[in-house]
């Protein structure tokens, strides 16, 4: 069995060879743990049946884009935080403020530089997220309420939704990728810290735990088209 | 002599309380040693539980017969480079998802200055070239800003009027990121600004950070750059900064990548992958490029001599 570019005749990856077997129906694997970096667009089966050759051929396009590093993040919930009262201040849509608090934790987790979440379920507010438009620049400390849960490229986030890097020939809205081990995702945000390799992937999980949430292992990455 | 002296004394009335400007260039620092461990102190935790780094160097000077240690508090997770500039040691890495540059003062012992950012680079003795931070996630326009750091400059020097008021150096829970002078895009040189999304519906540059940043004789920087809402509507060019003039006075220029050198024209013919940038020559550069995508594995393109 051989996996195939058929536009480039570049790459090919030949699954199987010298398999001799009696009729039946069998399910080769795709041999994920070898199959080699490459875009192929076809799989053809070859059998040698008393001496004679047959040969099918199914078009199926994908690419093998290597192991990314599989990273995670959430939208937190501030009740599961936890911490003291901290003051903010709340901006609407038309960027009226006004002073409240929030849970110190929950405040950190969401707004952190190095660990945030850029997004957050308050207690009162709804999906708050850092100001950046009213305060001309990140604030740590003012937050939109009533914001909308969305990726930047305008899907949804879950569980079966991942970002990544704007430059990233993945980084377009719908786009599916198979993570092994862990199924079919679509590309429906961006993600700078995945530029740093750009062989990189954040996946979105709707548990709304404060921290713990952990990183993916690294995972063979096929595009799916 | 006297003249020399009266330039001293002006360096230590301009300088904020304790730090030395870069009043002798070739002290001869050499750093022995650099580690980072984790901070268990429970006084220094963090909110939600986040326990910083405790960065360490050792630096010696053999021509003075000094050798001792630097150490803070700091975010940083992975050092990628170090290195001594002057007076100045340099800690760059990542910091979570961030990256951080932090800066100390040797002679005077302490961390000086410190801040998050994407993809930072040292493109010249005394210059950090990087992206100003941004939250990505959700961020439907982003423009990313290309800002510089001037080692040879204070810390004050290094932020514009604008800048968000926050100590410097900051404490750990605040983490400052407008820091350093804009150099791209040209609307944040002119409006002298570190505001990095786009308002509206219009869009935002995007500098390819996973490239890198080169700077070439008469001190022309050069990167690549991306307009478009996704990858299939992007298009990229050269970013050529000129900074003969000094960073607070860029000169900007962007010049198309020659695609008729490539085999093939790529997913997007409008948009190049480059995996990275390097001198080619005093006035040009040679582009990596995927050799499966474009059937050559770089190209060598001219560069504007001024």
């Amino acid at each position: 069995m051989i996996l195939s570019d058929g536009r480039l005749h570049s790459s090919i990856y030949t699954l199987i060879t010298n398999g001799t077997l009696g009729p039946n129906t069998y399910n080769f694997s795709f041999g994920l743990n070898s199959i080699p970096i490459g875009e192929y667009t076809t799989i053809t089966a070859t059998w040698t049946v008393n001496g004679a050759n047959a040969t099918a051929a199914f078009g199926y396009h994908f690419k093998v884009m290597g192991t990314y590093a599989q990273t995670q993040y959430n939208t937190p919930a501030e009740s599961s935080c936890g911490g003291s009262a901290e003051a903010v201040t709340i901006d609407d849509s038309s960027c009226a403020s006004f002073a409240s608090t929030l849970l110190s934790n929950f405040v950190f987790r969401v707004s952190d530089q190095t660990t945030g979440t850029g997004s957050g379920y308050s207690n009162h507010y709804h999906v708050v997220k850092p100001e950046v438009y009213c305060t001309h620049g990140y604030s740590t400390t003012t937050f939109r309420e009533n914001s909308t849960l969305v990726g930047a490229l305008g899907g949804l986030l879950n569980n079966s939704t991942v970002a990544a890097c704007s430059t990233s020939e993945l980084a377009v809205n719908g786009t599916r990728v198979f993570i092994v081990g862990e199924g079919v995702k679509t590309v429906t945000d961006l993600c700078p810290a995945c530029c740093k390799d750009t062989t990189h992937l954040d996946n979105y999980s709707t548990s709304t735990v404060c921290s713990g949430l952990g990183t993916l292992p690294g995972a063979l990455t096929i595009r799916l088209y | 002599m006297k003249k020399m002296l009266s330039f001293s004394l002006l360096c230590m009335f301009a300088s904020p309380p304790g730090v030395t400007l870069l009043a002798n260039p070739a002290e001869d620092w050499k750093i022995e040693a650099v580690l980072l461990t984790p901070d268990t102190d429970p006084a220094h935790r963090l909110p939600a539980d986040t326990i910083p780094q405790i960065l360490t160097v050792t630096v010696s000077n053999p021509s003075e017969a000094a050798r001792f240690q630097l150490s803070s508090d700091v975010r940083l997770t992975r050092i990628r480079d170090s290195f001594v500039a002057g007076n100045r040691f340099v800690a760059m890495g990542e910091a979570g998802s961030a990256d951080e540059v932090a800066v100390f003062d040797i002679v005077s012992k302490r961390l000086i200055d410190w801040f998050y950012c994407y993809a930072p680079h040292r493109v010249s003795a005394n210059w950090i070239a990087y992206v100003e931070w941004y939250q990505g996630h959700g961020l439907a326009h982003p423009k990313e800003v290309l800002l510089m750091y001037d080692l040879a400059e204070t810390p004050a020097e290094n932020r514009l009027p604008s800048a968000g008021r926050l100590p410097v150096p900051a404490p750990l829970a605040n983490g400052p990121v407008q820091v350093g002078i804009p150099v791209y895009p040209e609307t944040n040189v002119l409006m002298r600004s570190y505001i990095n999304v786009v308002e509206g519906s219009g869009e935002g540059d995007v500098v390819m950070q996973e490239a890198g940043y080169v700077l070439l004789p008469l001190k022309r920087l050069v990167f690549a750059a991306a307009q478009g809402e996704d990858f299939l509507h992007l298009r990229n060019y050269l970013v050529i900064v000129n900074l003969s003039g000094g960073v607070n006075h860029p000169a900007i220029e962007t010049i198309d990548i020659p695609k008729d050198q490539f085999k093939k024209a790529g997913e997007n013919p409008r948009f190049v992958k480059i995996t990275g940038i390097e001198q080619a020559s005093e006035n040009a550069v040679r582009l990596f490029v995927p050799q499966s995508d474009y059937g050559v594995s770089s190209i060598t393109v001219a560069i504007p001599g001024s």
